[in-house]
């Protein structure tokens, strides 16, 4: 009995001892601890306004009739798109750190009406604001990394052609571009007439850079050596997108269309999908990346 | 990465760039007062900075009610009072006693000049005291700060200018005119015309004058302390002055139409001792001036160097500003307020904050004529000059 315990616990030393090279031999390999990715993603995104002080320049001339003058923010027409680059970095088996340098279409429009008895007078406002967005997430992916052997046999478990993954992250958004576009309706007996359309840059009354969080999942998808994820994602914007200071800055936006900026923030939804190519290749004549 | 992150902070930084000055919300603003009911016209008539830095604005409604709004310094609605329909037709400037304003109405019965008092913490506005015997109120404004002018039409004799004492009694009364059909007289004159009545004084109350239709035309009557006549500038017909600014040096800047033209006199020796006619103002002509609306002109201070500003409405249905430089009396900086709706001006008001606040009327699409408050910062202003 006790030589053949002896003997397994040579075994187990045998194949420990052949095993252990193996493991650490791919291991210590940095080149193969990590990989990067670079790809092009797109989407849609449907945005929401947060008002968070209301403003006006058309105001009441008595107290019961101040909820007259608010803006009433669209649920319509608010879907702007996403397209831009992706820069990962994958550290481990299951996180991923990256970064997209995108251009954010957001879309939203409200209307504000001067109640009347007979003469209804309804301005419309869209609007149209494009940023440079650069978040950073980490990227957590559901996937077998190891089996209970794993560390102990070097037989690495394969990996999933599909991976779903949950990540969160910090979003920053410089303005590119801001354009406000304005109409003016007059309605009386049914019979509706517009007597005033313009449209403006507003870069000036935004604040230049805005602040924000996202969380949000998906699947990545193998295609031969490169990758197709798809993505949803909700985005809570955390700064004031209008600057306060500037808030009349506009002259024909104040003097025709009668309008200055509510402070607000953005919440949006989005959904993406993109391809990630590998940069790492285990073998570069047959292109075959590495994988962790 | 390194090189990403330095393109992305230059880019940042390029985005940062603006055109244009940041301001407070008490700096700028604008803001247009509606009611939901478009048959009320609201026409307005003055406005004051209150101790908090907010604006109380007296305006008529229709029938010539009586209608007071108070605006925070951002120009936000505060309060409202329509007066009761007993008293109609209010009249500027307001004056201030004590953390109260008061205004002058007329009674509906028979026009008495009647005192209304506002407190504004307490949002009330009410009738304190009828100058009977004294009817149709055309002009009310300071003498010296604590003491005030008081215009009226009497309907048998014509224009009578009254000095208010401190406690809003009434010191003295004179008539200048003996017209015994004076209220048909100025129904008429009025009824092809817009004149501005006014009363002011200079020389620290030792001159008074006042702007009212005398038999002759819209004359500016100049008087002593007393009210005694000392000179005047006559006009006939559609002639006029239609603004008054005359500093404690007795120089004037003054609004007018002569020959139906509009002309603006920045300056001009006030004939105190002198009666002289309208034409010799030698004014400079202003042909953008819409004739028939207001033109208004006031003293303000911009980092600390004094300036005429003169706001009259222009034919294409804006407000123009012009600002002279009150040491050289030459025009120093021009600005425009307006859009597509027709504005004209009613005030231009000097802040607190050496800014500019300037009340206004427009017809927004045609339908709504509703009050206007503009506030411009004394920085925009100075970037201009």
């Amino acid at each position: 009995m006790c030589k053949l315990l002896f003997f397994l616990f040579l075994l187990i030393s045998v194949f420990s001892s052949q095993a252990q090279p193996a493991y650490e031999k791919l291991n210590k390999n940095p080149f193969k601890k990590s990989q990067w990715y670079i790809g092009v993603r797109g989407g849609l995104n449907y945005n929401i306004v947060n008002p968070i002080n209301r403003y006006s320049i058309v105001k009441p001339t008595n107290e019961l009739d101040e909820s007259l003058y608010e803006k009433e923010y669209k649920s319509v027409e608010n879907i702007g798109i996403i397209y831009g680059l992706t820069v990962m970095y994958q550290f481990e088996k299951k996180f991923v750190v990256g970064t997209n340098l995108s251009v954010n279409q957001t879309r939203f429009s409200y209307k504000q009406e001067l109640p009347a008895d007979v003469n209804g007078i309804v301005f419309d406002h869209q609007h149209d604001f494009r940023y440079f967005e650069i978040p950073v997430f980490f990227r957590y992916m559901f996937r077998p990394t190891s089996n209970k052997f794993w560390n102990k046999s070097f037989r690495k478990p394969g990996i999933p052609a599909v991976i779903p993954f949950l990540q969160a992250g910090v979003n920053f958004g410089v303005l590119l571009d801001g354009e406000k576009s304005v109409q003016r309706n007059i309605t009386q007996n049914d019979v509706e007439v517009q007597d005033l359309a313009f449209t403006e840059n507003v870069n000036e009354l935004l604040n230049p850079v805005t602040a924000g969080v996202f969380v949000g999942g998906g699947f990545r998808f193998r295609l031969g050596n490169v990758y197709l994820t798809t993505e949803a994602n909700f985005k809570q914007g955390f700064s004031n997108v209008t600057d306060p200071n500037r808030r009349f800055a506009n002259d024909n936006l104040i003097n025709n269309a009668y309008d200055v900026f509510d402070d607000k923030s953005f919440q949006s939804f989005e959904v993406l999908a993109g391809i990630l190519v590998p940069l790492k290749y285990m073998n570069k004549k047959e292109f075959i990346p590495i994988e962790i | 990465m390194r090189l990403l992150l330095i393109f992305a902070i230059a880019f940042m930084g390029f985005s940062c760039q603006k055109e244009t000055e940041a301001f407070l919300p008490e700096e700028k603003f604008h803001s247009v007062f509606d009611s939901p009911n478009e048959g009320q016209a609201y026409t307005p008539i003055d406005v004051v900075q209150t101790e908090d830095r907010g604006y109380l604005i007296l305006a008529s409604t229709n029938g010539n009610q009586v209608f007071v709004l108070k605006v925070s310094g951002r120009g936000e609605f505060i309060w409202s009072k329509t007066m009761s329909s007993g008293y109609i037709k209010p009249i500027g400037d307001w004056v201030q006693r004590e953390g109260n304003y008061y205004f002058i109405a007329s009674t509906v019965s028979d026009g008495t000049a009647v005192l209304v008092e506002v407190k504004d913490f307490e949002q009330t506005l009410s009738p304190i005291r009828n100058y009977t015997g004294y009817r149709r109120p055309l002009a009310f404004g300071y003498l010296n700060p604590d003491n005030y002018l008081l215009l009226t039409n009497n309907d048998t004799t014509g224009v009578v200018l009254s000095k208010i004492q401190d406690g809003f009694a009434m010191e003295w009364a004179r008539k200048y005119d003996a017209n015994s059909d004076a209220n048909l007289y100025l129904n008429n004159y009025l009824n092809s015309n817009t004149p501005k009545f006014f009363v002011g004084a200079y020389n620290n109350g030792a001159n008074l004058y006042f702007n009212a239709l005398r038999p002759e035309g819209m004359t500016l009557t100049f008087t002593n302390d007393l009210g005694i006549e000392t000179g005047r500038v006559s006009s006939t017909g559609k002639d006029g002055i239609n603004s008054a600014f005359i500093a404690d040096n007795g120089q004037g800047s003054f609004n007018y139409l002569f020959n139906d033209r509009s002309y603006f006199a920045n300056g001009a020796t006030v004939p105190g001792n002198d009666s002289t006619f309208i034409s010799q103002l030698d004014g400079a002509l202003q042909p953008d001036r819409l004739q028939n609306k207001k033109a208004t002109s006031s003293a303000v201070q911009l980092s600390a160097t004094p300036f005429m500003v003169n706001a009259f409405t222009t034919a294409d249905g804006r407000i123009k500003l012009s600002f002279y430089s009150g040491s050289s009396g030459e025009l120093s900086a021009i600005d425009y307020l307006g859009g597509n709706d027709p504005i004209e001006v009613v005030k231009v008001l000097s802040t607190e904050d050496q800014g500019i606040v300037i009340l206004a009327k427009t017809v927004i699409a045609g339908v709504k004529q509703r009050i206007n408050l503009f506030k411009i910062p004394k920085e925009e202003i100075v970037n201009q000059l």
